[in-house]
């Protein structure tokens, strides 16, 4: 059986399967609460394996192996970064946030600061944010079909949103939380199988390790130094510490235990998908020591190293990353529109039906727009994930993590911070690089909060304080 | 997690102006299957290539040199030997240090068995049988190593036909559903702990 018709059952297969899974979130979907956190019903496993899926997209798949396949077996030290941002969400985030309850996180930003600017501004914020990120999906995935099947990169994506879409406006949260549990599965088998046929065809580990020091001895020791690769792993752990659609996820779960509990089986999933990720992007460089592009290890070896059936599964793996991150990314988008602009702020008092419907409605139209834009081709996947990854930090973990866990902040202080880490890290972005290239955009965008969010807030507390003493 | 990419678009850029190769043809042949002759013709595409090195991996390691610059657009050849080991062939190739350019079918690997044998069961990249004794593989990147195991015609036996780790891979895919489909069925059961 070839490689094109294998793949074929095993997509129809897997699609409907999460067809049917929609179908049942679907029938139990009453109210927009349900559809946006699932009616606070997801336990630690689920949750954990959402979680994962969730922070394992198109990148994981490509570019992750990417990395390993160029700089070999020090870009795991990412990993720590990562695991270290969730620490810091397990710990200073996560569980007060679900205690919170709250439905988006601009609902948390307007109780905590009393501001409906901060709610407004926010979800703005977001929906930019989350709309390069999602062309960003699409276009990998354009790119992986046409790469291994020659198909035209938009019906691809047009495959890719359809697919994605019916299962999140039919069931929101709930349908999307078990689709990512099974999505974690295929991800879990599609790598858990290739890594031994890689290590194999390598000749074994112990022929690995010398093939790759021969080839580059900085593919077994440091390939970045030190300074570099703490600014990574920095880098993807505050990123991890504050991004929203992980963070509607937490607003899904039963309890605060069962928040902590998601994040360590979280771990878990993530400690097995880096390691074999890690292995496949070194073998894979053993194997063909020369790709044309580093992003192709993953196709190439799905085409040309793994037999019709797993390499099926494996690319059904690539395109499951894909769709949770989609879905996630299409949930806090609608929930910014449907939630936080329409029935906070433009209507407060529209009916929980015609929220509903407005979420459904905003999913299709947020599903599709970006398939235009993802067929322009602006820039390369890697880049607009980067502009993604660098602007949500920088305008949301400083009012975050510091209004769960001090009462210091203030509305002034919040949305200075906000507007100011977004404008300093764009601004960074395009000119910064060329004055200081040692410190990168998120870096600055952080720290440009961090310093207008204390500074306003302590200009507004003295005001007040001395309007208060007057009056008394 | 894509996360970073301003890197690879900086080595992106940089890979633009490089050399490439624009087609690798590799013959590989034996008499006897005891030792297997490569032959590797290669055609270089954009700038001038100054260095010109290759890999070789397998058993040996080593690069292999040439003492002049390969102008653009030109061909040349590289010829070696490789010992077989008993029915199974590991034949290192010998890969460019510069990358293709990644088109299908700019890489063509031939392989000429001994006259009554045939590849039977396991092989790397896979091949399609042209004629009697003779396979092709067409690909877009330059495997380090082509990997085979021969019997005479009609003589393969069971272990080499149905053992291979393309067999016991999808066989791994197909438990490992089975064992998910099944261990999801238990946990529904058990609510709490599917929930």
């Amino acid at each position: 059986m070839t490689v094109g018709l294998t793949f074929g059952l095993v997509l129809a297969v897997y699609v409907a399967a999460l067809i049917v899974i929609g179908i049942a979130g679907y029938r139990k979907t009453k109210t927009s609460e349900d559809f946006l956190i699932a009616g606070r019903s997801i336990g630690p496993w689920v949750g954990g394996a959402v979680l994962a899926a969730t922070q394992i997209s198109a990148g994981t798949f490509v570019g992750t192996v990417g990395r390993h396949y160029l700089a070999g077996v020090s870009f795991a030290w990412v990993w720590p970064g990562v695991w270290f941002g969730w620490l810091i969400s397990a710990l200073f985030v996560a569980p007060k946030l679900r205690e919170f309850g709250a439905v988006t996180v601009p609902d948390f930003l307007a109780a905590r600061y009393s501001s409906r600017l901060a709610r407004g501004l926010s979800a703005v914020l977001i929906i930019v944010a989350y709309m390069i990120l999602l062309v960003a999906q699409y276009q990998a995935c354009g790119e992986i079909f046409q790469a291994i099947f020659g198909l035209a990169p938009g019906w691809a994506m047009l495959m890719l949103a359809s697919s994605t879409l019916v299962y999140t406006m039919l069931g929101g949260m709930r349908s999307s939380s078990y689709i990512d549990f099974l999505q974690v599965l295929v991800m879990l088998g599609g790598l858990m199988v290739a890594v031994p046929l890689l290590l194999y065809r390598a000749g074994g580990l112990a022929h690995a390790g010398q093939a790759l020091t021969f080839l580059d001895p900085r593919l077994t020791g440091w390939f970045y130094d030190w300074k570099q690769m703490l600014g990574l792993a920095l880098s993807f752990g505050l990123t991890m510490a504050a991004a929203p659609y992980e963070m509607v996820r937490f607003y899904s779960m039963r309890d605060r235990a069962t928040v902590r509990t998601a994040i360590g089986v979280c771990f878990v999933f993530q400690a097995i998908i880096g390691s074999c990720v890690m292995m496949i992007g070194i073998l894979m460089r053993v194997l063909f020591p020369r790709l044309a592009s580093i992003d192709q290890a993953s196709s190439v070896m799905a085409l040309n190293v793994l037999s019709p059936l797993a390499g099926s599964l494996f690319v059904v793996a690539m395109i499951s990353a894909i769709m949770s991150s989609s879905n996630a990314i299409l949930l806090v988008v609608s929930g910014g529109i449907s939630h936080d602009i329409y029935g906070k702020l433009l209507r407060p008092a529209a009916s929980d039906r015609s929220r509903l419907l407005l979420n459904r409605i905003s999913i299709f139209a947020l599903g599709a727009v970006p398939i235009w834009f993802a067929l322009q081709r602006f820039t390369d996947v890697q880049q607009l994930v980067v502009i993604e990854t660098r602007f949500v930090p920088s305008f949301f973990l400083v009012p975050i993590v510091f209004g769960l866990n001090s009462k210091f902040g203030t509305p002034s202080g919040a949305i200075a911070g906000m507007a100011g880490g977004s404008v300093g890290c764009l601004a960074w972005s395009a000119w910064g690089g060329r004055i200081a290239p040692a410190f990168d955009a998120v870096e600055i965008g952080i720290a440009i909060s961090a310093i207008l969010y204390f500074l306003v807030s302590a200009a507004g507390r003295r005001q007040e304080a001395s309007w208060s003493a007057s009056v008394s | 997690m894509v996360r970073i990419g301003l890197l690879n678009v900086f080595a992106m850029v940089a890979a633009l102006a490089a050399p490439r190769v624009a087609h690798y043809r590799a013959e590989i042949r034996s008499e006897d299957g005891r030792s297997y002759q490569v032959r590797i013709a290669v055609q270089t595409a954009g700038e001038e290539w100054r260095k010109p090195s290759h890999t070789l991996d397998g058993e040996l390691l080593k690069r292999i040199t040439l003492d002049r610059a390969i102008p653009p657009g030109s061909t040349y050849d590289l010829q070696y030997t490789v010992p077989g080991t008993g029915n199974r062939a590991r034949i290192p190739l010998a890969v460019p240090e510069i990358a293709t350019q990644g088109t299908p079918g700019s890489v063509r690997i031939e392989t000429t068995l001994p006259l009554g044998y045939q590849i039977a069961g396991d092989m790397f990249p896979v091949f399609a049988r042209n004629g009697s004794g003779s396979y092709a593989a067409e690909l877009a990147n330059i495997p380090s190593e082509v990997e085979f195991e021969i019997a005479a015609s009609g003589q393969a036996d069971l272990r080499q036909r149905w053992i291979t780790p393309a067999i016991l891979s999808d066989s791994a895919v197909i438990l490992f559903l089975v064992a998910a489909s099944l261990g999801r069925l238990f946990l529904r059961k058990k609510a709490g702990l599917w929930r």
